[in-house]
């Protein structure tokens, strides 16, 4: 339990994916306009993101992995070359899943994030906290707590960015700087002030 | 009028607004709606900031001298090498422990060439990015650069305080539009660029007591390494603690000078009484939650919440720096969130990390950051809140 725990803490505030790995970056940046359409995206992301991770999960320890087909009598075979492909594709069925479900019930969440809700798909986030999953070979209930974990890392980081770019609002940014520019040099002192969690032992 | 164009002074423009605003006046104003009239302003404000540091100041100054003129004792020193030493012998101060004045002097000699860089180098910036923009200089520079000498390791190299300050008004105020529009306060950002930039800064040899050759732990390390016990052991009762007689940056040795301070600042209204009580509350709770729980075994776990208060720089930190109008948050609510939320990170950093010395800079400048969303919190809770109470009138 303390294990699951601290892997979960661990992936929102240490190895914070957007803060610590700048990854998902392009979709960090784009919607952090408004924080009520970054809170969506961010359920979004910890929806899939705590899906498509013990998915995958049970995908590389059942099928891919080398013996991993033991149970069908093929244990010589080593199909984890096929990792990133099943991947993506769990990751694209669920996104398209999530997609038809939020245009039906959230039409003006659907409407806001426009592009970038299909765009999930090929998220860097997304696929990465599922290779990392592989890479640090988490098995099925760490790489759930995992999952969620990095998703509500992530959902975190793009809330707060949101918040601070209303706040923005009251800010008398260079002409140079509106917009991305800004933006960037924002994100870099949220980095910044995360580092601060690098480290923590318990 | 006198700095106008055309005028003889006209380059110096920027420095004599700064003189200006520091005196009487005020850097932008409104031209629509709303309006404040209010018998303080902006830089009046900023200047209580500064008036409310100076018992943390001087008994910090006296604090440093004391400390360094035992230090030389215990290591048969008769002189200090260096200019500060040309001036403490050539003057005839002296280096007596026991003389009030020769250890404030003695200590003044290292806050008053960082406080000065600070300010030449901050001056600077204010003064091209005013320039560049085709705006007056504002309010803050003072202050600012005041807070960022008070929080730095007597031993920091000048080059690094210029570096800091740089960092600090250009990523932290400028970008942004210069003060009152800022994310984070700018002091507490270019000291924490400077602690992940130069470690050394804060473990190095003579960071804190800078007499050559004189190694002096902090109490929080001490407290790291062998809980009360160790401070005991080293000579620091709770009362030197809390007075300010250890080793630490000059602002944040006295605890009591924070207490003056805070008081000072509650009764003319310049900082919010309810960032300081919610990050105690905070501290306290956090506090009892790692008492409670044994974790690693570190010695560290168990400390009462009484000696954390009075350990590092939490309660300056909490009294001058996360009270910062612009960086907290706004509403009422979000600022009781907003201190208990410092106190938490404050604790959580400096229980739980040990490769950062202290926690609380850190923790506010989390804690800034989360500010607009727990504001967002708040006042969308109001709005449903009231929207409930409209509809319950509606009906009835």
């Amino acid at each position: 339990m303390d294990q699951l725990l601290a892997i979960f803490v661990r992936a929102i505030f240490v190895e914070n994916l957007a803060l610590a790995f700048f990854l998902g970056m392009c979709t960090f940046l784009a919607i952090s306009r408004q924080v009520k359409t970054a809170i969506g995206l961010g359920a979004a992301v910890i929806l899939v993101e705590g899906i498509t991770v013990p998915v995958n999960n049970l995908i590389y320890t059942y099928l891919l992995r080398e013996g991993a087909l033991g149970w069908a009598g093929l244990g010589h075979l080593d199909f984890s070359y096929l990792g990133l492909i099943s991947y993506i594709g769990v990751i694209a069925a669920i996104v398209q899943i999530l997609e038809m479900a939020l245009s039906r019930f959230f039409p003006a969440l659907h409407q806001s994030l426009g592009i970038f809700l299909p765009l999930l798909t090929v998220n860097c986030a997304i696929l990465g906290a599922s290779l990392f999953m592989v890479q640090r070979d988490y098995d099925f209930v760490e790489s759930a707590a995992y999952g969620v974990g990095v998703g509500v890392g992530w959902a975190l980081a793009l809330i707060v960015l949101a918040g601070l770019r209303e706040k923005m609002k009251f800010s008398d940014i260079p002409a140079g700087l509106q917009g991305l520019g800004i933006t960037f040099i924002t994100a870099g002192i949220m980095s910044m002030a995360f580092m601060a969690m690098a480290g923590i032992e318990f | 009028m006198r700095a106008g164009e055309g005028r003889p002074l006209r380059r110096f423009r920027p420095w004599l607004q700064m003189l200006d605003r520091f005196l009487y006046a005020s850097a932008g104003r409104n031209r629509s709606a709303p309006f404040v009239r209010d018998v303080v302003s902006v830089q009046g404000m900023a200047n209580n900031l500064v008036i409310a540091t100076l018992p943390c100041w001087l008994i910090g100054m006296w604090s440093l001298g004391h400390q360094s003129n035992l230090a030389m004792i215990a290591l048969d020193l008769s002189q200090l090498p260096g200019w500060r030493g040309g001036i403490l012998t050539g003057l005839g101060i002296g280096y007596d422990p026991g003389n009030m004045f020769a250890c404030v002097a003695h200590g003044l000699l290292y806050f008053l060439p960082a406080f000065l860089v600070a300010l030449a180098v901050g001056s600077i910036w204010d003064a091209i990015f005013a320039e560049l923009r085709g705006s007056s200089v504002d309010e803050g520079l003072l202050s600012c650069a005041w807070l960022f000498a008070l929080i730095l390791p007597a031993g920091a190299p000048l080059y690094q305080v210029g570096l800091g300050m740089t960092f600090g008004m250009v990523v932290g105020k400028h970008v942004f539009g210069g003060s009152g529009r800022y994310l984070v306060n700018p002091a507490v950002l270019g000291v924490t660029f400077l602690l992940f930039a130069y470690p050394d800064l804060v473990f190095g040899e003579g960071a804190w007591i800078p007499v050559p050759g004189f190694t002096a732990a902090l109490p929080l390390q001490l407290a790291g390494a062998g809980g009360i016990a160790a401070l005991l052991d080293a000579g620091l009762t709770w009362r030197d603690l809390f007075v300010g007689m250890r080793p630490g940056a000059i602002g944040t040795t006295s605890v009591l000078g924070c207490f003056i301070g805070a008081a000072w600042l509650v009764m003319t209204d310049t900082a919010s009484w309810r960032v300081m009580l919610g990050a105690l509350t905070g501290m306290i709770a956090t506090v009892f939650l790692f008492n409670g729980w044994a974790g690693n075994g570190n010695p560290i776990f168990g400390i009462p919440w009484t000696w954390h208060l009075v350990l590092g720089g939490l309660a300056f930190g909490v009294v001058f720096l996360a009270t910062d109008p612009v960086a907290c948050a706004m509403t009422n609510a979000g600022r009781w969130i907003f201190g208990v939320l410092t106190g938490l990170l404050a604790i959580v950093i400096r229980i739980a990390n040990p490769s950062h010395g202290e926690g609380i800079l850190f923790a506010i400048l989390l804690a800034s950051l989360f500010a607009p969303v727990i504001d967002f919190v708040m006042v969308e809770l109001n709005i449903r809140r009231r929207r409930k109470r409209l509809a319950e009138t509606a009906d009835g």
